[in-house]
């Protein structure tokens, strides 16, 4: 074999591979999309046809999702308590990241130890305190005991991702802006902040989606069905909707719609940040 | 620039030499600034980090199984609590379980993370759209992977089982979820979809540092495949390797969405993690004092862990 025909096969190979790699990935949102627009006298079928069928595809699923459950208010609760969460993460990640990016050397060991050490324990273990101490503080089934507690867990992560944006910002421009007769903390908001900005709102997506997804301190301490957010929701509808399959899938497709719009502009960043934040850091 | 940033430590490595540099920079003010920088970070992660572990030492050392604040804070200490999980044999089946849900897991997304990058690492048709996409299962909520993953293993209507029973691998209805002895196969299931995309994205980026001419030179020399596999990919991307088993080790250790959306720890205790034990031992039982010794127990594990690896890292880093 000649290394031209050995190259085509290689390639050829790959893209065959590829393929598969991409099916596996793909399938179980492709699965999902394709049950939710099923009418319920087709989802429970012994035979399901791997291909959809336009013909047959229809919104009543989301419809009857829509009118039986409050959907909607779960939506609207699951985008504030993000909204909130991303907003509180990012502002003290990115005071934080630049802190320990420009001053302190010696320190930022102790304090990654610190930090990482807030990222790997068990959500189910603080959740315990954080129930007694919300009960005490009043704040138990509200958004602020869940946006608190996001914040707590998406913090640190994003401490590492913005002092890293910022390790990539030259010095020489603080230093400049000083010169200038900036005091640090302008020199910050005028000249750093707008660099950094890409980073910001790289900071930014991982902090929404990461609160976007979080079960466990939405199911814990919000009470009220009327409190809770989208993946609650979700939770507490497979027991209930046993067989109505399609109209599960059908809340599936909702949760992922925004998470979907924000990867899809922040992608290229997020990957950085991720392997950034996990390499160097 | 760079002299700058390691002025503490010295250039030369000699906290010696660097300590005069140090004392002479008007440090007073920038000290205040760098700790006010870092304060509204440390009072959220103080407040939601300290404060609460705090508590639970506290709430694990009181004979006092649920209550209020003011309750728990007047109940006697005891080390009662520490008696009763130590002595459960439900606490090391857990541990157990956990151990093997984290190797399980880690096991084929590694391996499935490891093929994927160095599939996409080589130029193919629809590279840079299949980048683009491979790290969307990690967008996606856990919960909603779960549902996902439930409706395609449902024994009597889901796909899984259907292409299971046409091919012929299997006869009748597998219970993925419901069987004791295949429920943590089950949830690995999920596990897996969302965390393999981690290990791509990092091993692709490992492959990235190796430069293109190695492998010419040891296409010359007739080492292809495998063996350049062995000799030149593999020591290349093992560091890296490390870090992400670790990474993904620690996230599957705190695991909740997938299991609990799914079994709840069931069937019979089947895919009772340690993460779940703690909160269905308080949220269930409603047991907080002894979900609170677990929580402590976790704690000084994990705190352990921790400890060793960024030890190791540093090392690393040294070397």
């Amino acid at each position: 074999m000649t290394i031209s025909q050995r190259q085509r096969l290689m390639s050829t190979l790959r893209f065959f591979l590829a393929g598969i790699f991409a099916v596996l990935l793909l399938f179980p949102i492709y699965w999902m999309g394709q049950t939710s627009l099923l009418p319920t006298s087709a989802v429970l079928s012994r035979a399901p046809s791997l291909l959809p069928d336009p013909a047959a595809s229809s919104l009543s699923a989301y419809q009857t999702l829509l009118a039986t459950y409050p959907v909607l208010t779960w939506f609207g609760n699951s985008a504030i308590i993000t909204a909130g969460s991303a907003l509180l993460s990012a502002l003290c990640a990115t005071l934080a990241g630049y802190s320990l990016s420009r001053f302190s050397s010696r320190t930022a060991h102790g304090i990654a130890f610190v930090l990482l050490l807030g990222r790997v324990l068990p959500g189910t273990l603080l959740v315990l305190p954080y129930f007694v101490l919300f009960r005490w503080a009043g704040i138990l089934d509200t958004h602020v005991s869940v946006i608190l507690a996001n914040a707590s867990m998406i913090t640190p992560f994003a401490t590492f991702m913005m002092k890293n944006y910022f390790d990539d910002v030259p010095r020489e421009l603080d230093e400049a802006a000083k010169v200038d007769g900036c005091s640090p903390l302008a020199a910050l908001w005028f000249v750093v902040l707008p660099v950094a900005a890409p980073g910001i709102a790289a900071t930014i997506a991982f902090a929404a989606t990461a609160s976007w997804v979080d079960l466990l301190f939405a199911r814990t301490l919000l009470l009220t069905p009327g409190h809770w957010t989208m993946p609650v929701g979700i939770a507490s509808l497979i027991g209930e909707v046993q067989t109505s399959w399609n109209q599960l899938m059908a809340a599936g497709v909702l949760s992922v719609l925004p998470v979907f719009a924000v990867y899809w502009f922040a992608q290229p960043y997020l990957v950085g940040g991720m392997t950034s934040g996990a390499v160097k850091g | 620039m760079a002299a700058d940033r390691a002025a503490p430590e010295g250039a030369d490595g000699s906290p010696a030499a660097a300590a005069p540099i140090a004392g002479s920079r008007g440090s007073g003010a920038e000290r205040r600034l760098a700790l006010g920088l870092l304060m509204p970070a440390l009072a959220v992660i103080g407040a939601m980090l300290a404060v609460p572990l705090a508590l639970l030492a506290f709430i694990s050392l009181k004979g006092l199984k649920l209550g209020n604040l003011s309750q728990i804070l007047r109940a006697d200490f005891t080390l009662d609590n520490y008696v009763r999980i130590l002595g459960d044999p439900g606490t090391w089946s857990s541990l157990w379980i956990s151990i093997l849900y984290i190797v399980g897991s880690s096991a084929v997304a590694f391996s499935l993370g490891l093929a994927t990058a160095l599939v996409i690492n080589e130029k193919f048709p629809a590279q840079r759209l299949f980048r683009t996409l491979i790290l969307l299962p990690w967008a996606v909520p856990g919960i909603t992977a779960t549902i996902a993953f439930l409706w395609i293993m449902q024994p009597s209507f889901g796909v899984l089982n259907f292409v299971l029973r046409t091919t012929g691998l299997v006869e009748g209805d597998v219970n993925w979820f419901g069987d004791p002895s295949l429920a943590l196969v089950a949830v690995i299931f999920p596990t897996v979809w969302k965390t393999y995309p981690f290990f791509t994205i990092m091993l692709l980026a490992a492959l990235q540092t190796i430069p293109r001419d190695m492998y010419e030179a040891a296409s010359i020399d007739g080492a292809n495949g495998w063996r350049a596999f062995r000799w030149i990919t593999w020591p290349s991307i093992r560091r890296y390797a490390v870090v992400a088993l670790v990474f993904n080790a620690m996230y599957v250790f705190r695991e909740f969405d997938f299991i609990y959306a799914s079994t709840r720890g069931g069937p019979n205790g089947a895919t009772d993690t340690i993460a779940i034990r703690i909160y269905n031992v308080a949220f269930e039982k409603f047991d907080l004092a002894a979900a609170s010794a677990l929580g402590v127990l976790t704690f000084v594990l994990v705190a352990v862990s921790v400890w060793g690896f960024v030890r190791w890292q540093m090392q690393a880093v040294q070397r």
